[in-house]
């Protein structure tokens, strides 16, 4: 999928190809500020403004999306990621806040045939300078089953991940909200996928 | 900087208009236009009382610029009601709902009301106020202003 960079949020949120193929994305565009701010924001602007808590970017990273920067020269195709289970979450004051306090994205393919999650992206906005894959939780949650452990484990790397401190949030709160936003991505991912391994609910 | 030309229509009625390009849409409504029904707050998109239509569809005036405006068409509140003499079904519903005190927000709150009825003409309580998380109310609050939006929706249901 190509996506314009004029394209606006409301556009991106309510489309249905996207819905179909991308529905994380449409989420993570119909949770932007809120509705005539959503009309005027395109997707373009959203990545060239370059706000650390800048809503698309995590959510396009955990997709594997690439930017086509054009010039007279030069472009690039995007590589595919449909097809593959994908979660994003929004943490902020209120929806009106200017941006979120964090982001959490994560996309990743179960793999029936090793019964693994592979190609795990994990990618965090709003509590770095800027927004990042967290390298060390992805390898960790390709290393075998998604259980409780390993999912606690994956939110303590993600809580020291968070380095951006101001007036709205300290890294430590951030860092905590990482980790909580990971978690509860992560047992979703957990219980849509092993209906039967029962149990731990979202914390 | 170079001034900018620009034509556009405001309520219904062709403009055109010599504007600086860093003059902001909401400026040049209030004062060139004189249009100050509607309003400007912060000034940075958070609150909501700058909220016009463009092309049907709800914008916030302050962040965009006069220019951008080229070729479109937009509505305000002044261009809310058939004539001076009578209310638009939303205007109505929020007098006689109590839904405004100091009055500040209102316009905002009716345009942004505006837009979601016309996608939405049979919005539920959490609807309108998902519509309206960006208008910020600061005294009279959201109660009677979700109830006067219902109560207008009915009126403008066909």
């Amino acid at each position: 999928m190509r996506i314009g960079a004029m394209v606006t949020a409301a556009e991106l949120g309510c489309s249905a190809a996207v819905q179909d193929s991308f529905p994380m994305l449409a989420a993570t565009a119909r949770q932007l500020g809120t509705v005539a701010v959503r009309n005027a924001v395109t997707v373009g602007g959203n990545i060239c403004a370059g706000i650390p808590a800048a809503d698309c970017p995590p959510s396009l990273a955990a997709l594997d999306a690439t930017l086509t920067i054009v010039n007279t020269r030069n472009t690039q195709l995007p590589r595919e990621s449909a097809g593959k289970w994908a979660e994003a979450m929004r943490l902020s004051a209120s929806p009106a806040d200017y941006g979120a306090l964090v982001h959490v994205a994560v996309c990743a393919r179960m793999d029936r045939s090793l019964n693994r999650w592979t190609d795990v992206r994990v990618a965090i906005g709003g509590a770095r300078s800027q927004p990042s894959r967290i390298h060390v939780a992805e390898q960790l949650l390709e290393q075998g089953e998604w259980d409780a452990s390993r999912i606690e484990e994956a939110a303590h790397l993600i809580e020291a991940e968070a380095t951006l401190s101001d007036l709205r949030a300290s890294a430590t709160h951030r860092g905590r909200l990482a980790g909580v936003a990971l978690t509860r991505i992560l047992n979703k991912a957990r219980h849509q996928h092993e209906p039967d391994s029962g149990g731990e609910s979202a914390r | 900087m170079k001034a900018i030309e620009v034509s556009l229509r405001v309520n219904g009625e062709p403009m055109s208009a010599t504007v600086s390009p860093n003059r902001l849409l909401v400026d040049w409504l209030r004062e060139d236009a004189q249009l100050p029904g509607t309003k400007l707050g912060c000034e940075s998109g958070a609150c909501g009382v700058c909220t016009i239509l463009v092309d049907g569809v709800s914008r916030k005036s302050c962040l965009m610029l006069a220019a951008q405006a080229a070729d479109h068409d937009l509505e305000t509140i002044e261009g809310l009601s058939a004539s001076a003499q009578e209310l638009h079904p939303l205007q109505r519903r929020f007098v006689e709902h109590g839904a405004l005190q100091c009055g500040f927000c209102t316009p905002g709150m009716i345009m942004a009301a505006r837009a979601l009825l016309q996608k939405n003409p049979s919005p539920t309580p959490s609807q309108i106020r998902a519509g309206l998380a960006g208008n910020l109310c600061r005294c009279t609050g959201y109660v009677a202003i979700v109830r006067a939006i219902t109560a207008a929706a009915e009126d403008l249901r066909p």
